[in-house]
């Protein structure tokens, strides 16, 4: 290795350490004992987690999130998987078209499906309710959820599926019996992806809670507004274990390079 | 609710007062510079991991995909941390004799930006192992063969093919900070007033959702002409 690599191996490093020192900040902070963020600790401690389990609020507000997220997955997947499996298996007209209408709300900003949802939920008089809130995930998350699972139906060959109806099966069967499980991988990543999007959304949480429909990343946000103690940092870690879990779950199923 | 009427009032009052049009030049100002910087620093880290050993890829995307998955909102308290008083910045410079007194960085702009940088690199390094890993390697193999060195090879031969993965990245971030609102208000304090915080303020502080809703229409409009300008631009660029 020469000098030049050397160094610019270096700066690599020192931009990647950038890049994740909030991640690797949280962790450290989560620990610390005192009040104040003193960085690096002086004495470690585990109170801030006792903290956060004995905080009724923020437990409320992360139950409620681990509802709209698991809710919201599951109609995204039951909605996502005849979508894609139609794009896929047939032709029709106009199916382009259908195509970039299911991605559209990839293309548009967060905060404006936000604020383009807060009025049409008032005309609904479901604002602030969880059903409002699931409704607005899954239409965030349906791109992703079309998305992924075309790539898992992409990577079934067909020819087994056309086996299983030649040997007779009915093609609800056929179907259910023979794609549905080669497409196991593919649901896997798509539902950990859409849960992680819903469970860390936090723009149409501005928009669309209720005072009692506050989600675990508003009630963090609020706080951080008025307080920077290491009370967030405990949560931020259960949270980024969990994520990174779920992670290594995606990588092992549809990949990484595959979600952006 | 009240009813409502077709008027132009509210385009009107957006652009006859300074504050709202300086919300709009912050916004594109501030989008187009972090947009640089931020290509800048995920360059080098891209090319990094498109040349080394498939393992190290890997693990380089992982490490790339990771801060996205962990949320917004996580990540931003980590900024604070390093960016605060008592932080990790203050720390290290006054330990390194360079400064004396804590300076203050969070709640200004450079905080905000420093932020951005941050939360937005992993999104530009993504379309650059992309388009660098398209780069046909007997290419650069020719230019070996044919006498360059490895600086004239990047130069010459690599840079100038992964130039398109380069425009991509900016198109892609460029569009997701001109609504940026998190990060810049939970780190630049009052000095960010940006397009984002004003449709925001307008829809659920000021309840004026008209003028809210005209703002949020005149973002989409800019953020849309500045893309077409761009890709015209660069259209003209990449042909030559």
């Amino acid at each position: 290795m020469n000098k030049a690599k050397i160094i610019f191996s270096g700066i690599v490093f020192l931009i990647l350490l950038f890049m994740l020192a909030p991640v690797i900040i949280t962790f450290v902070v989560a620990f610390n004992a005192t009040d104040l963020v003193v960085f690096p600790p002086a004495s470690f401690s585990l109170r801030w987690f006792v903290q956060f389990f004995l905080n009724s609020d923020f437990l409320d507000s992360t139950r409620i999130s681990l509802v709209i997220a698991t809710v919201a997955t599951l109609i995204v997947l039951f909605l996502s998987i005849p979508a894609a499996f139609s794009i896929k298996k047939y032709e029709f007209i106009g199916k382009r078209t259908v195509e970039i209408f299911l991605l559209s709300p990839l293309f548009i900003p967060r905060i404006l499906v936000g604020v383009a949802l807060l009025v049409f939920f008032v005309k609904l008089k479901i604002l602030g309710s969880l059903a409002g809130i699931i409704l607005a995930h899954i239409v965030i998350l349906i791109p992703y959820g079309v998305r992924l699972l075309l790539v898992g139906f992409y990577g079934i060959d067909p020819s087994l599926e056309e086996a299983a109806l030649c040997l007779g099966a009915h093609p609800v069967k056929a179907f259910l019996k023979v794609t549905l499980p080669l497409l196991k991988s593919g649901l896997v990543g798509a539902a950990m992806f859409s849960f992680i999007i819903s469970f860390t959304d936090i723009l149409l949480a501005l928009f669309l809670c209720g005072p009692k429909t506050v989600t675990i990343q508003l009630r963090i946000f609020n706080y951080l507004e008025w307080h920077h103690d290491p009370f967030v940092a405990a949560i931020g870690v259960i949270q980024i274990i969990g994520i990174l879990i779920g992670t290594v779950v995606l990588e092992k199923t549809v990949g990484l390079e595959r979600l952006f | 609710m009240t009813d409502y009427a077709y008027t132009l009032e509210n385009y009107i009052r957006f652009f006859s007062k300074a504050y709202y049009l300086e919300a709009l030049l912050r916004t594109i100002r501030m989008s187009v510079t972090v947009s640089f910087l931020t290509l800048v620093l995920a360059y080098p880290v891209a090319y990094f991991f498109v040349k080394s050993f498939p393992k190290l890829k890997r693990i380089g995307i992982f490490l790339v995909i990771m801060p996205i998955m962990i949320g917004l909102v996580v990540r931003t308290y980590g900024l604070i941390v390093l960016l605060e008083e008592r932080g990790l910045i203050n720390t290290g410079l006054i330990f390194l004799g360079i400064s004396k007194e804590p300076i203050k960085i969070l709640d200004t702009e450079l905080a905000a930006v420093i932020g951005l940088i941050v939360t937005f690199m992993p999104f530009a390094i993504l379309p650059l192992i992309a388009s660098l890993e398209k780069i046909d390697t007997s290419v650069e193999e020719a230019g070996r063969v044919l006498g360059c060195n490895s600086y004239k090879l990047f130069l010459r031969v690599t840079f100038p093919l992964s130039v398109p993965g380069i425009l991509a990245g900016f198109l892609l971030i460029f569009s997701m900070l001109v609504a940026t609102y998190v990060t810049p208000v939970l780190l630049g304090g009052h000095t960010m007033t940006l397009m984002s915080v004003l449709v925001y303020q307008q829809m659920l502080i000021a309840f004026n959702w008209p003028f809210g809703a005209a703002i949020a229409m005149i973002l989409i409009f800019f953020s849309v002409v500045f893309l077409i300008v761009y890709m015209k631009f660069v259209k003209r660029a990449v042909s030559f």
